[in-house]
């Protein structure tokens, strides 16, 4: 017995030395890190890396931050491209990455269920984390019977009781953006008029686009849409559709049976010609409903994430939106 | 008479174990030999070696004229394995689709069993005594009920040699006093019989010889010793 | 009836019955060689397939294929070298594939797709699913009805099916691709986690009836077909999960035979216990 106690013994002491000894150089760099960042106080001349290190977490925060910081700053997305983000988890990589990060932008409303605890669990005081939905109303997600019983109303407060995807309404974008833009004043006060110029513009357009939105739908005759998740509760508020989400408020599983039936009826029911489908979800779903009710299907993007191809484009919040509000003018006018 | 197997100077190891050295038998026709032996003389790999399961060192086995690598007959072989080897005693399948099994080689591969086939199957268990067990299930016999079941098996195809191992360990009294009569019976009506069995005293009265594993070798015994 | 009026209920129905006609066809000698657990190695095993298929951009359900049949084929090896604990093959195989199924799905963009593959996705068959289970059922039960004879007497001695003339390899090699094949497809409809219940209870189920062995593989398919058609009925009117609900409705069946036998073996002794009495 003894003979086997002590190898056993010294790997678990080894392996608790080794855990030690690494967040011991993580929080070292970081202090090295914020240290670089105080004495590179823009009150110096700004070099390249004396640069903010922002990490966004999804893709309408990344775009959204660099649209304002512009070439002052450096950011980064957490969630690859391609990926979906409602059940993505960081991995040990990103969160060595917050260690020696400035600024953390993240959306809120409970679209990233990760944030507390990561950055509970950070030994880097320093990093600055911007809740970018704060002050925007927010909407309650829920279910699409209208017989909505109080008990559901219950289980929902439960789980996040909110729809957490305020970016798909161009004015809470725009609301985003600005509080990203205050920020980053707040932290880089020496480029104050760079980041308030850039935010300018880009609401400008911002609000040209929802005047658009405006003036196209309200033209319509038809005002539902069957979506894949319910991502555009916002969106349909902003401009008085009704959305229909196959899936609830992430997209993690199938519908059953009845909730097929109940899709199916609804989008009869309304004269839904489009089932809307996402790039970053399979369209099995959305193909075998439309299949069912002999109508065809398209996507419309949540704006959750871009692919690699779609970056490589050069494609962005803005351009998106473009192509959704053609896409969903498409499919009302009919 | 005729030589039905034989066995000569036969050698056969487990890696560096030495199970057979030099063995030499005859099994004529007619014959009923028990093999005896006490537990791990190597009678059960004695029995694999004859139905050509293990290649063996060195020597020569002959089955009914051919040697035992180019012998293609072997329904002409009954094999009755022991109990609880790897034969499923719960198998939900009744003794006739069990005996039914054996005349694969008559019913061929991917085909059906045919009426004659099923028929020959319902024989054989009446000439075990267990025609009216036929669609009873093997799960729902007792172990002697199972073995001679097994037995029927082996003697669908009118074999001419029937190869025992250990027929009637743990089964009771009564039952084994019926195998061993039943096995008379098959051996005055034709069939040569080879069983490995611990039972001498009981076997005694049924075979016409004893052939003893010891040492690695055989010798012939008339109940006595080597 | 209102179920039947949509096409992807009438679709789920097919395919549904289609895989639990085959399905207990490989679950009873599944169960008889000792492998009963081979479902689920074989179905965790095609998630690590699943995944690699999303990352790679290949049809999922082909890369579950693949992946079932490496696994199957790794399993007979396995089991090959230590037939006496032919079981262990099986844990080997499942952590070997439920390993490589945990790292790959850190790369897998999106969740959903693989979540499909664990509870399945009998509602949004797609026209390529539908012709694939209906090709795969056809080739499953050609083969069953073929090697009818030969997978009963390998599943009951294989050494004597040996003896007795049966190409147990080959048997055997064309029933470890027909497991792969069947576990990879049911796999994508009634999900991974499933798959395995589908092969066992049924058959655990008809072994409470059955008097022979074809009535077994009668049963089997009865009782696996029952638990379907009621499982889909249920899970459409409740609002419930198809996957979960078909496996429960085939283990409260078990349950249920279990009662039923129990009861009638009471009732014959009283019986005989009475006429007992009345004759003394």
């Amino acid at each position: 017995m003894k003979k086997q106690i002590i190898p056993i013994l010294s790997s678990i002491v080894a392996v608790i030395l080794m855990a030690g000894c690494g967040t011991a150089t993580l929080s070292s760099s970081a202090d090295s890190s914020s240290l670089s960042s105080q004495t590179a106080e823009p009150s110096q001349s700004p070099e390249d890396a004396n640069k903010l290190n922002i990490y966004t977490s999804f893709y309408p925060m990344y775009d959204f931050t660099v649209k304002v910081g512009g070439d002052k700053v450096n950011v980064t997305n957490l969630v690859p491209a391609g990926t979906e983000p409602h059940d993505w988890e960081p991995s040990t990589t990103d969160l060595a990455n917050l260690e020696k990060a400035d600024v953390l932008v993240y959306s809120g409303a409970g679209m990233e269920h990760w944030v507390d605890k990561v950055v509970g669990s950070l030994t880097n005081k320093d990093l600055v984390t911007v809740e970018a939905s704060k002050g925007i109303t927010l909407q309650e997600g829920h279910h699409h019977d209208e017989e909505e019983t109080d008990q559901d109303e219950d289980e929902h407060e439960e789980e996040s009781a909110y729809d957490p995807h305020v970016w798909i309404s161009i004015r809470n974008a725009k609301a985003e953006m600005e509080n990203i833009k205050n920020a980053l004043v707040q932290a880089d006060p020496d480029n104050t008029a760079y980041y308030e110029e850039n935010y300018a513009g880009y609401a400008k357009k911002f609000d040209e686009l929802d005047q658009k939105f405006t003036d196209q739908l309200s033209a319509l005759p038809n005002k539902t849409i069957v979506v894949a998740h319910e991502a555009f509760g916002y969106l349909c508020s902003d401009y008085g559709l009704t959305q229909m989400g196959i899936e609830g408020l992430s997209a993690d599983s199938e519908p059953d049976p009845a909730r097929m039936a109940e899709i199916i009826r609804f989008a009869r029911d309304n004269n839904v010609k489009t089932i809307f489908f996402e790039e970053l979800v399979s369209p099995k779903t959305a193909e075998a409903i439309a299949s069912e009710i002999g109508v065809k299907t398209d996507m419309l993007n949540p704006l959750e994430g871009l692919t690699e191809e779609q970056l490589a484009a050069g494609e962005d919040y803005l351009s998106v939106m473009e192509k959704n509000l053609a896409t969903l003018v498409a499919s009302l006018k009919e | 008479m005729k030589q039905l197997l034989s066995i000569q100077d036969l050698c056969f190891a487990y890696d560096k174990e030495i199970i057979l050295d030099h063995v030499n038998a005859e099994i004529m026709d007619g014959d009923f030999v028990g093999v005896i032996g006490s537990n791990g003389t190597g009678k059960s790999t004695l029995i694999r070696l004859l139905l050509g399961q293990l290649r063996p060192v060195s020597g020569k086995i002959t089955i009914l004229g051919t040697p035992v690598g180019q012998f293609r007959e072997w329904p002409k072989i009954g094999y009755v394995p022991q109990v609880g080897g790897d034969a499923h005693r719960e198998f939900p399948a009744t003794a006739k689709e069990i005996v039914t099994l054996s005349e694969f080689s008559d019913i061929r591969f991917m085909r059906m069993p045919r009426r004659r086939h099923i028929d020959k199957a319902v024989q054989a268990l009446k000439a075990v005594e267990m025609g009216d067990y036929q669609n009873r299930q093997l799960s729902a016999l007792s172990g002697g009920q199972f073995q001679r079941v097994m037995i029927a098996k082996a003697l669908v195809n009118e074999p001419k040699l029937l190869i025992l191992d250990e027929p009637t360990s743990g089964i009771d009294a009564h039952s084994k006093k019926i195998l061993f009569r039943l096995l008379k019976n098959l051996n005055q009506q034709g069939i040569t019989i080879l069983m490995v069995t611990h039972d001498i005293k009981e076997t005694g009265q049924y075979v016409n010889r004893f052939l003893e594993l010891k040492d690695q070798t055989i010798c012939e015994v008339r109940i006595g010793e080597c | 009836m209102e179920i039947f009026e949509f096409a992807f209920m009438r679709k789920a129905f097919l395919v549904g019955i289609l895989l639990a006609v085959i399905i207990p066809c490989i679950g009873v000698i599944v169960v008889f060689k000792r492998l009963s657990m081979i479902g689920d190695a074989l179905s965790h095993t095609s998630l690590a397939g699943v995944a690699a298929g999303l990352i790679g951009n290949i049809n999922p359900v082909v890369g579950a294929m693949i992946a079932c049949t490496g696994a199957a084929f790794g399993i007979e090896a396995i089991r090959k070298k230590i037939p006496r604990y032919a079981e262990m093959s099986i844990a080997i195989m499942m952590s070997a594939g439920v390993g490589l199924a945990g790292i790959l799905s850190g790369f897998v963009p999106n969740a959903a797709g693989f979540n499909s593959f664990l509870f399945g996705s009998i509602v949004a068959i797609s026209d390529f699913e539908l012709k694939l289970v209906v090709t795969v059922s056809i080739i499953v039960a050609g083969c069953f009805l073929l090697f009818y004879k030969e997978l009963c007497y390998i599943a009951f001695d294989e050494n004597s099916a040996r003896l007795s003339g049966v190409p147990v390899d080959l048997v055997n090699f064309i029933f470890t691709l027909l497991t792969a094949v069947t576990v990879s497809v049911a796999a994508r409809t009634v999900g991974a986690l499933m798959v395995s219940s589908l092969m066992v209870v049924p058959v655990a189920c008809s072994l409470q009836v059955a008097k022979s062995y074809r009535q077994t593989v009668c049963w089997s398919i009865t009782f696996a077909v029952l638990s379907t058609g009621v499982g889909l009925f249920v899970a459409y009117y409740r609002g419930l999960k198809p996957g979960g609900t078909i496996v429960l409705t085939g283990v409260l069946l078990l349950f249920l035979l279990f009662f039923i036998k129990a009861v009638v073996k009471k009732f014959r002794r009283n019986a005989s216990k009475m006429v007992g009495t009345q004759a003394t």
